[in-house]
């Protein structure tokens, strides 16, 4: 405490060997392994490692992700944490890369919302919503890895439950399902006497 | 005249699942700039039917059945409007408009459209965003999948179905002919019913094994339908007893 001197450069380490390991792990890294880390290398330079340090690495990474002279940025994914290149960028980018995912289109982005914010949801409640056969856009969203079956309900024909998959958190860089955009209430912007939950009731298949 | 019957063209891959009933008439309520609450029913009704007609013929395909759905659903809330409020029911709530049920489920696609919207404006991986590294898992890249990956049992059936699929496994059927048809099945029902005036249904399907079992239950319901035969069944999971029908108006 009485030594800032000697504090600045254990956190300017510390960020240091957080900024490798990030740049170097294939999957996000949960702030515990994070820590372990940083623990390790600080045990074999002989210093005990400080958590109140790490904080304030992680504090200071963060601080240098959003300085708009760095190309990469910090991004929390389902609890854990990733570097990955600053979104301003993208469009530059995308050539270097091989394979280029196909982008979504607007039946497929809609079914995903509605499995997104309803799951886990089944196809007849899909398409009582869209108004419109699903399973050819389900399909492809499952083959997609971004929804996935969670499992059956149990009820008359034991239809099958979809949900979101981790990839889904990671395609959009949500660092849970709580960080989903908002949805929008509309019929409670309206002065009416439309139940706020407006969804009808699943249809039968017919 | 050789052809009279012209065989639709199938190149074109219609964009239909893009475009279902519902985002269709959305489009319409926004693009006539209609207040969703106050739709005009008659109005938005005519111009739905124009744009199917001419969906229709510019993909030149039949639409499916949901889009017809939609058009009778439209018609059907038009008539409860003009019908007068009769009060035929006095517990009937009268102030439900029926657009409402439309309209909430308008304002729900509506809400998940613009939701889908926001979630496609978020910085999205493989398009604005990049991990580190050139093994990243992009959407639908499967060889990525480390070995060990914890898979759900979905998860397993599919990579199974995708393996057989990649080395064209496939199963090869051995299916035996089939020794009866349902069609002589009916001439001998309808045989034995000529001789005798009633027949059971043990009787009829006794000795066979069970092919030959449903092959005589399948011909003797369609028997019934085409009005060969009738049947009744004394006790639950009794015997079927079969009457040849002419016998039956003569008993009756």
């Amino acid at each position: 405490m009485g030594q800032p001197d000697r504090d600045d450069h254990q956190v300017a380490l510390a960020c240091g060997v957080l900024e490798a390991a990030l740049f170097v792990a294939e999957e996000p890294l949960a702030r515990a392994r994070l820590w372990q880390l940083v623990a390790a290398h600080f045990e074999r330079t002989g210093v005990p490692a400080e958590e109140q340090v790490f904080a304030r690495a992680l504090e200071r990474l963060q601080e240098v992700s959003a300085d708009p002279s760095r190309g990469l940025v910090l991004v929390e994914i389902d609890g854990k944490l990733r570097l990955r290149s600053d979104p301003r960028f993208g469009h530059v980018l995308a050539d270097l890369r091989a394979t280029r995912p196909s982008r979504l289109s607007k039946a497929a982005a809609e079914t995903l919302a509605i499995v997104a914010y309803r799951q886990p949801v089944t196809r007849a409640e899909i398409e009582a919503l869209r108004g419109v056969g699903s399973s050819g856009t389900l399909s492809t969203l499952v083959e997609r890895e971004l929804i996935r079956i969670v499992g059956k309900r149990d009820d008359i024909g034991r239809p099958i439950l979809y949900g979101t998959t981790d990839f889904f958190l990671s395609f959009f860089g949500l660092s849970s399902l709580k960080g989903l955009p908002a949805l929008t209430d509309l019929a409670e912007l309206h002065d009416d006497h439309i139940p706020p939950n407006e969804a009808p009731e699943p249809e039968e298949d017919t | 005249m050789s052809t009279a019957i012209e065989i639709p063209p199938y190149s074109t891959v219609p964009p239909v699942e893009m475009v279902g009933p519902l985002t269709l008439l959305l489009g319409l309520i926004r693009k006539h700039e209609v207040d969703i609450f106050d739709i005009p029913i008659a109005f938005i009704t005519e111009r739905y039917l124009e744009a199917i007609a001419d969906l229709e013929s510019e993909l030149d395909i039949e639409l499916g059945g949901e889009f017809v759905t939609l058009a009778a659903e439209l018609l059907h809330i038009k008539s409860l409007m003009l019908l007068p409020k009769a009060k035929l029911d006095p517990t009937a709530d009268e102030g439900t408009d029926p657009r409402e049920e439309l309209v909430g489920r308008l304002l729900a696609l509506q809400g998940f459209r613009s939701a889908a919207a926001e979630l496609l404006a978020l910085p999205v991986l493989g398009r604005d965003t990049f991990d580190g590294g050139s093994d990243e898992l992009v959407a639908g890249d499967h060889d990525a999948l480390p070995p060990l990956a914890s898979l759900d049992i979905y998860k397993l059936a599919q990579s199974l179905q995708r393996v057989a699929r990649r080395q064209q496994l496939h199963t090869i059927y051995d299916l035996s002919a089939e020794g009866l048809s349902i069609r002589e099945k009916i001439v001998r029902i309808v045989d034995i019913l000529a001789r005798r005036a009633r027949v059971s249904f043990f009787e009829l399907a006794g000795g066979g094994d069970v092919a030959d079992l449903v092959t005589t239950f399948v011909a003797l319901l369609e028997a019934v339908r085409m009005g060969l035969a009738t049947i009744c069944q004394l006790e639950h999971d009794g015997d079927i007893i079969v009457e040849a029908v002419q016998a039956k108006r003569k008993a009756s």
